[in-house]
């Protein structure tokens, strides 16, 4: 659908890296979860890697505006976040799916991205049409007039993921978004991250390290708040030997940096 | 309109409004006929208590997180939205109870703070704890003006003129809908 362009859009960008941190530490709770993490992003697909509790989760929350930094430096898309900016700007440019997210049941498909955007600030001549561009992109349109609570895990998922779409982001950030898709549904959306990339600055945390092998064009290793590891795929991949746990090349890169980690700390 | 309309769903007022002026007549019968004046009192205050406890239930999203990365201005909506609240409870129950409608006028005012505060501090499905917690001393105990701290402590139930009493309501009023305009629900 053709439409108006924002004088903003054909801006040039003022900012070198869409994620810039230095060593920036964020709190869970009493735990610093992020602690000294350094980390600079552009345009492009970022795969966020690591075990349970490395600080992925917290890592994205911080990069939502969700969690204030505790210490450090964090810039996002130019705007330090660290003083008091004006975050209702920040937030307009931001595509948020959380781990889990909740909704209000009676409200159709088309209706919950719409009220999304409707909270994101989407000029509202354009509201129709972005609500229903972001249900085509994850294959929901034709489900649209159902409702949320009809829906299977899978498709609650790609609802999520629609919602984080609709503002057109410079920065997406989605927190485990494959569980449950099928596979099928997957390599749509390992398209369907590759095509945003293009253009925005995206950052997926994931357990499956196959979709990053797929989709990222950079990978984010972290291990205990850090980030020990930051490089493309084929590095990755170049870090493993056959010796390494795992049954894909990626996979056994990914053990080997992680085992190189932990023996350094014990040292 | 429309995103008025969908924020208001997403808050389930076209569920909770109907239930809550339900509530305040239901409440407001119960004295139906008795002519003790502080009964009315009493249970005048219990109606704004138990109206506004019904209705904060929607003083916050169904997911917080992605309520706070919204670009919208929320302390303003935040204050409008429980604003109108307490003035649709407390419109009713002066038109229904036989109360002195200054009394219930405060009560609002009280109430709907408390229900504000425990929406910021326990979540939007706790808001109705603390407006239940403090009306229910008010049913127990007399309304002695002295010591002060039992006239603050039973508020609600105090006569129309008593100083400390508007003082506690205007406190509780005010503090509460600032704390949630300003830090929303957990």
């Amino acid at each position: 659908m053709a439409r108006a362009v924002d004088p903003a859009e054909l801006a040039p960008t003022q900012h070198a890296w869409e994620v810039d941190a230095g060593a920036v530490r964020v709190r869970a709770g009493r735990r610093m979860a992020v602690d000294g993490l350094d980390l600079r992003l552009g345009t492009g697909v970022h795969g966020l890697l690591g075990p349970n509790g490395a600080g992925k989760t917290t890592l994205i929350r911080a990069l939502a505006t969700v969690l204030r930094p505790a210490g450090g430096t964090l810039e996002l898309l130019g705007v330090d976040v660290g003083g008091r900016p004006d975050l209702r700007a920040l937030r307009r440019r931001i595509g948020y799916l959380p781990q889990d997210f909740g909704f209000y049941k009676r409200f159709t498909v088309r209706e919950f991205v719409e009220h999304m955007a409707w909270l994101k600030e989407v000029d509202r001549r354009r509201v129709p049409g972005a609500v229903q561009e972001a249900l085509e992109r994850v294959g929901l349109a034709d489900r649209a007039g159902d409702t949320m609570r009809t829906l299977s895990g899978g498709m609650l998922r790609r609802a999520g993921i629609a919602q984080a779409l609709v503002n057109d982001p410079d920065l997406l950030l989605l927190d485990e978004p494959t569980v449950g898709l099928d596979p099928a549904q997957r390599l749509d959306f390992r398209k369907l991250l590759r095509d945003i990339g293009d253009q925005s600055c995206v950052v997926v945390s994931t357990h499956l390290i196959e979709d990053v092998a797929a989709a990222c064009n950079r990978v984010v290793l972290m291990h205990t708040g850090k980030a020990v590891f930051q490089g493309a795929p084929q590095d990755l991949v170049d870090a493993g030997a056959d010796s390494d746990l795992g049954d894909t090349p990626i996979e056994r890169g990914y053990s080997a940096l992680l085992a190189q980690h932990r023996e350094g700390a014990r040292r | 309109m429309r995103p008025l309309v969908l924020y208001l769903r997403s808050r389930q007022v076209p569920l909770a409004l109907p239930g809550s002026l339900l509530a305040v007549v239901a409440v407001v019968m119960t004295s139906a006929g008795a002519l003790n004046p502080q009964r009315q009192v009493i249970t005048a205050c219990l109606a704004v208590a138990a109206g506004l406890a019904v209705l904060g239930q929607g003083f916050g999203g169904v997911d917080p997180e992605l309520d706070r990365t919204a670009a919208v201005r929320w302390p303003p909506l935040r204050m409008v939205h429980a604003g109108v609240a307490a003035v649709l409870v407390g419109g009713v129950t002066v038109m229904v109870s036989t109360a002195p409608a200054g009394v219930v006028l405060r009560a609002a005012l009280g109430f709907v703070g408390l229900a504000a505060l425990a929406a910021a501090l326990f979540g939007r499905q706790l808001a109705w704890t603390l407006p239940v917690a403090w009306a229910l001393p008010g049913v127990v105990m007399p309304p002695m003006s002295e010591p002060l701290v039992v006239a603050v402590l039973t508020w609600p139930v105090q006569p129309q003129d008593s100083t400390p009493a508007l003082l506690a309501a205007v406190v509780l009023g005010v503090g509460g809908l600032a704390v949630h305009a300003v830090r929303g629900t957990p």
